[in-house]
């Protein structure tokens, strides 16, 4: 078999890899906000549900 | 990523993690991805324990095996996904494929130990088992594949198109892994038929 075709076949799943890496730090930006947001949200409803009790 | 990897094991056993977002989603997708390279690099070091360049070469050339065939497989799934008006989602699809590469690649690190130990002291049996660990390892990665996208579909009307995708899929990986080893061949310190892909597999 050609070790060429190994050696560029290798290389792009080296960049497949990169990428990968890439949109992963991506989505866990994008879900540690949506967390923070939950957060927020039950803070939020907690603090107005308390106000209306008073 | 310790949360990930807990709640990837649950989804690859059947279970039900909470998988509520996107974000979410494809972050599990990777993780289990990228924990399928690394126990397939595992078991490369033990097939190719017999000298420290084969194990050393081995820890990039299986992962890679694996990562290649799999991007081989995937366009082919999702046009079959497309083609037959499937309701799975085709992320639904790429996430399946990858928690049960990770359930095969898992089966393949817990026998890396038994192959090694084998490989070294068995001349009868070293060789096939560390095949056989293989075959083990693709027959409980497609069942698990099968089974993910058959609980995801349970519930729709168009549950075969879905389970096409699967089998074309599976087929299209396999139809790559076998050249992809060729490829990168030796991996087993051995001479086998695989190393001379499809013809020498298929030859008389």
């Amino acid at each position: 078999m050609s070790p060429t075709l190994w050696i560029v076949a290798s290389s792009i799943g080296v960049a497949v890899l990169l990428a990968l890496v890439v949109v992963y730090r991506r989505a866990a930006a994008r879900r540690e906000l949506e967390l923070v947001e939950e957060v927020l949200e039950a803070e939020f409803r907690e603090i107005t549900a308390s106000r209306t009790h008073e | 990523m310790v949360t990930n990897l807990s709640q990837l094991m649950t989804v690859t056993c059947g279970g039900d993690a909470r998988v509520e977002t996107r974000s979410h989603q494809i972050m599990l997708t990777i993780t289990a991805l990228f924990a399928a390279l690394g126990l397939s690099c595992l078991w490369g070091l033990a097939a190719g324990s017999t000298s420290a360049s084969l194990a050393l070469a081995n820890a990039y050339k299986v992962p890679m095996v694996i990562l290649l065939s799999a991007l081989t497989a995937l366009p082919a799934g999702l046009v079959t996904l497309r083609l037959t008006n499937a309701t799975l989602p085709a992320q639904q699809l790429v996430s399946a494929f990858a928690t049960s590469i990770f359930g095969g690649t898992l089966v393949l690190a817990t026998l890396a130990p038994l192959v090694a130990i084998y490989y070294h002291t068995s001349s009868k049996a070293g060789l096939p088992l560390a095949l056989g660990s293989v075959f083990v390892a693709l027959a409980t990665a497609s069942l698990l594949f099968g089974r993910a996208v058959a609980r995801r579909v349970a519930a729709e009307a168009k549950r075969r198109a879905s389970l096409i995708a699967v089998g074309v899929l599976v087929a299209v990986y396999l139809a790559a892994l076998l050249q992809f080893v060729a490829m990168a061949s030796p991996i087993i310190g051995a001479d086998t038929r695989f190393d001379g892909g499809f013809d020498a597999v298929f030859s008389k």
